[in-house]
């Protein structure tokens, strides 16, 4: 560390040349907005590039001087200024071409021009964002973004999992980091109002590690918001649109019939399934018809009654019910309005959104967002730049999906009713036999029933989130070619979820019931008092970050050089705490108190329970500090070498301090090949070759060098002291994981910019890969735990392309890309074991040297046994029916089948857009190829534990013969849990999951009112998107969207405006 | 220049301060166990300590029966051990190999964490009881592990293969089978430790204490049939608790008559079975039989299903879990046995008669009497199957008694097949989880 501050104090004190008088000045494009790496040149051997803004200032001798500015996409502008020169030097450049100006990308600690980095960048404009709506940003980027997939599967498609490029690490944070505004955004990234958006950009190699440091190990995604600017007239924007998705389909699944599934009760009541249910003292809830079954055999009804009875329940479909009475379509609404102005010295920029959508179960969702931007210049050299972002969002809870409620015998059955035919709310099962809660307590009890048509009226939550984010930076230009910059940024989001169970809510008739007693008298006592119970759970998060940073700009001669250099201090603060409130009334406040202390018994089972308490507290702190360097060298406009390094400590806990501080480092080599002197033209005009090569490391998190325990938020109730479980296993025998990649591209563009692209190669090593291992459970840490495992290894291609295909008063134009990535394991440090071991699938890691990461494996199948029904397998070559073995440590690889990979090995995505006057049509397609993915399989145990199955069980083996059309094995009773997981893992659930999906259409069309121009309005553009538009070819038969584990997001359509005054 | 200069010393000023910024703990109920609140907070967690004590030994004896149609509704794992299965009879991880393991482990985190506190007059009590409860959990579970899947204990314990014993926490240490003698011998010499160690009274008997340890030593050496050893230690654990619990005090009615934490409860842990509770589990009506009607036993322990069976509902944990931990009850009749088995018969007798006195309708008890040896012990042993039924004994004491050639065979009926477990058979070691042997690569028992 020591080492590291000494060189960083003497690169400070090497700048300290003395500096010569200062021509200061600003280059800038059409719209005013400053121009970073304009070449300003005043005669050989003096010269310097435009930082970010566009500033420059060059040291001059007094007289006339020429000066020259050129970069790349502009017209190369010569002029002649008088030193000394007062006040700002003001140049504007007009682009060679208007349309494709310079590309700029943002790493977050710098702008440069695309053409001058070595390193793999890719730029989404806000125009191409703005072809799609929503309430967030980074639902955007699927489909439209090369070498970004979002993983819905592993995830319980909660959130997004964005992949960029494969995944190169198993143990760690596979996200991206997602970087606003110049620092790691830490809140919510729904809180970021898209309209304020300017521009995404992904840093996909090693230059994005050694930049932005360990975090950064899956790439990154800049986004910048938009910026005020220098001598702008006023701007005013307003925007606002309205987007309906429809109700999720309730038939995508497939789910036994509702005859199928009485067929199965009235099968299992017969082999006394049901009886042990009948004399469980907890009393587990019964489905209709098995209830109907043993009133009948009880004699309380008869068998032709319960027989009618249970024919009438063949009518109904709850899928039907939900459809009706619980889910409707989603609405969105979003509204923006953005003004902004600049002066000379100032400049400020101001928007207000607001959103307000309302799901397809009725929970209401408001936000509301606020910036504010200002720029301010005192004097020369001093820059001051304040900005603001408030986010206010509020959710309340909307209905309950009944199809996810659960008991402990499983779902509700599929002709469950919901309502009756007028449409009044009926009761269904919940926790306990019907018969139980209607005599229970002889009618000293509350009410036991549940409606889940109406419960949700009784309880309800709502979840506030305020997020504040504000950041100062003040810049100063020190000499011609060095600018210090120091920056600071807060952020505090709260967040508060109060959830109110009033009285008439089952969550407090049946908590109350379980908690009271009645004595041999019959008197009653409640232990939870009657009342509503309030739950508050908040966070706090509070971020501070620091960063100083010089900026380097030197150019002598054909030798320039620029990088920045600098440090920055983080800590991330997270402080939480949950807590409840029994027997509140909420019109006087009045709350009571509860014992938590002693535990009572409990009216059901006749065990000791203490009553719930939730009174717990947490907090994290996290803190990291760095020092960074990026330094690229360029030869004569034509070779750029760059170095970029970096260094993390954190207080991860248990670390050595040695092990805290995280080297990272890249390299790489960029030359534009079309700027030599024998590159006679022809048809390309611009091509340039560029490669990093770099390193980083990874550690999980979680894995730490010591053994460390958690301190569980309760006492004990017994000995009333703390209690703790372990959090972590010390493994002295645990290293670093290390991540190499190895980045080659090419860039090119043809005569006129016809075609751009840019094609990319790169390689991905890891070396002592953490996964979880299987692990001897005689070591008594677990099934699994985080080793290094092995050296895995990828290679992948990008190819991005964008034509102009048709230009004129009709234009077409396309963007395609291609993304391409397979990896293998090459060593697996551990024997891999059992043939259950190496499914993998979706999920897992099967550690097969020579095979991908997650591989697609299953077990051979050989048909049903034409006698039984039964799945068969092949062990040892031979045809077996003992899954136990099977399954085992005696199954070969050999008896297995390989597939191939459970992730697709190309991604792609097709846009077009067509403009015709002040018509615009853009759609985009998308697909996957090459993988394979399990499909939902018929299973017999958690049909009969849980009520849950497909519909293959119409298709099940039932008769000799039956092998030669199904491979849907026989219901056995009682059931092999083996049997199905057999059947299960076998190759003929394997599918093809290669699918082309059409993401959206977008159609836009720019107003051409009559006094529009009178009235100020500048431009009035309408549209209208649809989106989700599914799956347009795929693979599979089975009507399968291998994207999502349930239900697909239901299509949508939305209608807005844009207008600039 | 100079303004470089103050630059400079602000970064360096800013980075020495670091040490202390990265000092800070980043998750606040985080900690390197490394005090004796620490350790004790560990050995406090019940939940993996005293609530997950397995259910295989019982579900391997006779004890309780599953009507067919009951068991086809268990999970297919537990119906073959139910039928004594060599194979697929234990769930894939979460089974009760690993949970005596991830006990043993944390003790060992604890024996390990304590060596480096030291000893002082300061924390001398607590660094003993913490060091004392470890010892015995550790015991505790190898012992379990011991009943189980290894066979009891003999002259050919020096070679039979018991179970792994781990005594470090370095999970990257291979597990070794180590012989059966081995074994108890790792056993006796935790508990000879946490016996010095622990103190007189626990704050709650969720943790152990010295009458505690004192009583499973007396268990571990009635299993090794090392009797007047089981004597001499029951006595030393009698000597500091030894009340009973007088069943007349208690409401026969009620759905469980038996309150958690009672009286005779030296250390609680319990295993859960929802295959052998009363929902599904009754009774053997051999078993059910042998209780007299004057016995409170019969109406305390068993819940009458109203169709000629019944379940059981008499665990000291006051609910349907079973209760497997130390009591007095069993103590003393551990002591009853080895006096009866030393020939000192009125002493034997008199123990048992102090427990029958609480077990039977008050004035109803002809005290038990006898001469013969022979007939008084069969008594204490018949006496003691009645009294510590459904606790993981039963399977125990048949392999010792079979030792003593009592010829006990275990027999259950499904689907109109019957299956038996034979007196002395390989059968009375249960085959490892697979998992195990996979992953591990230790032999399997026969």
């Amino acid at each position: 560390m020591g080492r590291i501050i000494l060189i960083f104090v003497l690169l400070l004190a090497i700048s300290g040349v003395r500096a010569q008088d200062a021509l200061k000045g600003v280059v800038v494009d059409g719209t005013g907005k400053g121009i970073a790496g304009v070449v300003v040149k005043a005669g050989a051997g003096n010269q310097v590039l435009t930082g970010d803004d566009g500033s420059f200032a060059l040291g001059l001798k007094a007289g006339r001087v020429k000066l020259s500015f050129s970069a790349m996409n502009f017209r190369r502008l010569d002029t002649v200024v008088v030193v000394p020169f007062a006040g700002l030097f003001s140049v504007v450049l007009t682009g060679k071409d208007q349309e494709l100006g310079t590309v700029e990308v943002s790493t977050g600690y710098q702008t440069l021009p695309k053409e001058r980095a070595t390193g793999s960048f890719l730029k989404l404009s806000g125009k191409l964002l703005n072809e799609q709506v929503g309430t967030d940003i980074i639902s955007r980027l699927e489909g439209v973004t090369s070498s970004l997939s979002i993983d819905r599967k592993s995830n319980g498609g909660e959130g997004y999992g964005i992949i960029i490029r494969g995944i190169g690490t198993l143990q760690g944070p596979r996200s991206p980091l997602i970087v606003l505004d110049n620092f790691p955004y830490e809140g919510d990234l729904g809180n970021i109002n898209p309209n304020d958006v300017e521009s995404i950009t992904v840093l996909r190699d090693a230059a994005a590690a050694s930049i932005w440091g360990a975090r950064a190990g899956n790439g990154v995604i800049v986004i910048n918001t938009k910026k005020a600017r220098f001598n702008d007239k006023l701007k005013v924007s307003f925007s606002g649109n309205l987007k309906v998705t429809g109700k999720p389909d309730q038939y995508y699944q497939s789910r036994i019939s509702v005859g199928d599934f009485i067929d199965l009760e009235n099968f299992l009541f017969d082999k006394g399934y049901y009886s042990s249910f009948e004399t469980d003292n907890s009393h587990p809830p019964l489905s209709e018809v098995v209830e109907l079954r043993i009133a009948a055999r009880d004699k309380l009804i008869s068998e032709e009654d319960a027989r009618s009875r249970i024919d009438a329940l063949r009518g109904y479909d709850l899928r039907e019910q939900l459809n009706r009475y619980v889910f409707e379509n989603a609405t969105a609404q979003q509204y923006n309005l953005q003004l902004g102005a600049g002066t000379e010295k100032r400049n400020w920029l101001l928007s207000a959104g607001y959103d307000h959508n309302v799901s397809s179960l009725a929970v209401p969702f408001s936000r509301y967002n606020v910036k504010a931007e200002q720029n301010f210049k005192l004097g020369t050299k001093l820059t001051l730049t304040g900005n603001l972002m408030l986010t206010l969002s509020n959710s309340k809870s909307g209905k309950t999906d009944p199809s996810q409620i659960s008991s402990s015998t499983g779902i509700l059955p599929p002709y469950t009713q919901l309502a009756d035919g007028q449409g009044n709310a009926l009761a269904v099962i919940r926790d306990y036999r019907t018969g139980y809660i209607n005599t229970a307590g002889n009618g000293k009890l509350l009410d036991w029933s549940y409606y889940p048509l109406e419960d949700y009226k009784y309880s309800s939550s709502v979840n506030k989130v305020n997020d504040v984010l504000a950041s100062l930076r003040a810049a100063y230009q020190l000499t011609g070619w060095l600018k210090l910059a120091g920056t600071y940024q807060f952020e505090q989001q709260d967040g508060q979820i109060t959830t109110i169970n009033s009285p008439q809510s089952y969550y407090v008739r049946n908590l109350v019931n379980v908690f009271s007693s009645i004595d041999a008298s019959g008197s009653l006592k409640r232990n939870i008092p009657l009342g509503s119970i309030r739950d508050q759970d908040y966070s706090l998060l509070a971020a501070h970050n620091a960063r100083v940073q010089a900026d380097i700009n030197k150019v002598m001669g054909r030798h320039s050089l620029s990088g920045i250099i600098g440090g920055e201090i983080r800590s991330t603060g997270v402080q939480t705490g949950t807590g409840r409130i029994y027997g509140l009334n909420e019109s006087t406040l009045s709350t009571s108190v509860v014992d938590y202390l002693n535990p009572v018994k409990t009216f059901v089972a006749g065990n000791t329970q203490n009553v719930p308490n939730r009174d717990a507290l947490g907090r994290t702190l996290n803190r990291y500090v760095s020092l960074f360097a990026n330094l690229a060298y360029t030869f004569d406009d034509r070779y750029t070498l760059s170095l970029s390094g970096r260094r993390d400590a954190s207080n991860l806990y248990g670390l050595n301090t040695n092990d805290k501080w995280n080297p990272l480092f890249s390299s790489g080599f960029a030359w534009d090949i079309s700027k030599e002197k024998f590159w006679g033209g022809g048809l390309l005009s611009f091509l340039k070759l560029r490669t990093t090569f770099g390193a980083s490391g990874n550690t999980d998190p979680r894995t730490t060098a010591v053994t460390t325990i958690t301190y569980s938020g309760f006492n004990s109730v017994f000995t009333q002291s703390p209690y703790a479980l372990f959090s972590n296993y010390a493994n002295p025998e645990l290293k670093w994981e290390r991540v190499f990649m190895f980045n080659a591209g090419l860039d090119f563009a043809l005569r006129g910019n016809r075609i751009k692209g840019s094609l990319e190669y790169y390689r991905k090593k890891s070396v002592d890969l953490l996964a979880l291992t299987p692990i001897d459970l005689t070591a008594g840490v677990g099934a699994t735990l985080v080793k290094n495992s092995g050296v895995i290894s990828g290679d992948g291609v990008d190819l991005e392309l964008s034509s102009r295909n048709v230009t004129g008063r009709f234009s077409w134009s396309s963007d395609f890309f291609l993304n391409y990535y397979k990896d293998k394991v090459i060593k697996n440090y551990n024997s891999t074991f059992n043939g259950r071991g190496k499914l993998g699938g979706n999920v897992s890691y099967t550690g097969l040297v020579g095979y991908p990461l997650y591989g697609m494996i299953s077990f051979k199948w050989a048909g049903l046994d034409p006698t039984t029904g039964d799945p068969q397998g092949i062990l040892n070559g031979a045809l077996s029916k003992d899954y136990n073995a099977l399954m085992g440590s005696s199954l070969k690889f050999e008896d297995m089948v390989y597939h191939g990979t459970a992730l697709p090995i190309f991604t792609g995505g097709l846009g077009n857009s067509f403009a015709y006057g002040g018509f615009t049509l853009s759609f985009r397609m998308s697909f996957k190829l090459g993988y394979y993915f399990r499909k939902n399989v018929l299973d017999y145990g958690s049909l009969m534990i849980g009520r849950e199955g497909t519909a293959d069980y119409a298709n099940r083996w039932q008769k000799p013969g039956d092998e030669l059309r199904t491979n849907v094995p026989s219901l056995v009773y009682p059931n092999s849990d083996l049997r199905d997981e057999f059947y299960w893992g076998s190759e003929v659930n394997v599918l093809k999951g290669d699918h082309i999906r059409m993401q959206y259409v977008n159609l836009g069309y720019d107003v051409k009112l009559p006094g529009r121009k009178k009235a100020g309005i500048s431009k009035f553009q309408v549209f209208v998107v649809a989106g989700n538009l599914g799956i347009i070819w795929r693979a599979n038969k089975d009507h399968i969207d291998p994207d999502y584990n349930g239900i697909p997001d239901a299509k949508s359509i939305a209608f807005g405006f844009r207008s600039t005054l | 220049m100079r303004k470089l200069i103050y630059l400079s010393m602000v970064v360096l000023l800013f980075c020495t301060s670091c040490k202390k910024f990265l000092g800070e703990k980043s998750t606040q109920n985080q900690a390197i166990p490394e005090t004796l609140v620490d350790l004790q907070a560990l050995l406090d967690q019940y939940q993996v300590l005293n609530y997950v004590d397995g259910n295989a030994a019982e579900i391997s004896t006779d004890d309780v029966y599953l009507n067919d149609a009951d068991l086809g509704a268990r999970p297919e794992n537990e119906r073959n051990m139910y039928t004594w299965q060599r194979s697929n009879i234990f769930l894939q991880d979460g089974n009760e190999w690993f949970y005596n393991y991830r006990a043993i482990n944390r003790t060992n985190v604890v024996l390990e964490a304590i060596a480096k506190i030291g000893k002082t007059a300061g924390n001398a009590a607590e660094w003993d009881n913490v060091s004392g409860q470890a010892y015995f959990i550790r015991a505790k579970n190898h012992l379990r592990g011991l009943y189980i899947w290894g066979n009891a204990y003999g002259e050919q314990s020096q070679s039979d293969l018991g179970v792994p014993l781990r005594l470090g926490s370095d999970f990257n240490v291979p597990s070794v089978r180590a012989t059966v003698a081995q074994g108890y011998a790792q056993v006796v010499s935790d508990l000879q430790r946490a016996v010095q160690a622990l103190p007189l009274k626990a704050v709650h008997v969720m943790r152990p204490s010295k009458p505690a340890a004192y009583g499973l030593l007396a268990r571990v050496y009635l299993s090794m049939r090392k009797y007047e050893l089981a004597k001499l230690y029951a006595d030393s654990c009698l000597s500091l608790k030894a009340d009973l619990l007088d069943y007349n005090s208690l409401n026969a009615a009620a759905s469980y008559p038996i309150g958690q934490f009672n009286v005779e409860v030296l250390q609680d842990s319990y295993f859960t079975s929802p295959m052998l509770n009363n929902a599904r589990g009754k009774i053997n009506p051999e078993l059910y039989a042998l209780y007299e009607a004057n016995d409170l036993r019969k109406v305390v322990f068993f819940s009458d299903n109203k169709n000629g069976t019944y379940g059981f509902k008499g665990s000291y944990e006051g609910n349907s879990n079973f209760f497997s931990g130390v009591a007095v009850n069993e103590v003393l009749l551990i002591r009853s046995e080895c006096l009866a088995r030393a020939g000192r018969l009125s002493e034997a007798l008199a123990d048992l008669n102090r427990l029958l006195r609480n077990r039977y309708k008050k004035n109803t008890l002809i005290d038990r009497a006898g001469s013969d040896q022979q007939a008084v012990l069969a008594d204490i042993l018949l006496e003691r199957r009645k009294e510590l039924l459904l606790r993981g004994l039963r399977w125990v004491d048949v392999k010792r008694l079979n030792m003593e050639n009592a010829g006990i065979s275990f027999s259950k009926s499904y689907k109109g097949v019957i299956y038996q477990l034979k007196a002395n058979s390989t059968g009375f070691a249960l085959p490892i989880p697979e998992r195990v042997i996979e992953v591990a690569g230790l032999p399997q028992n026969p």
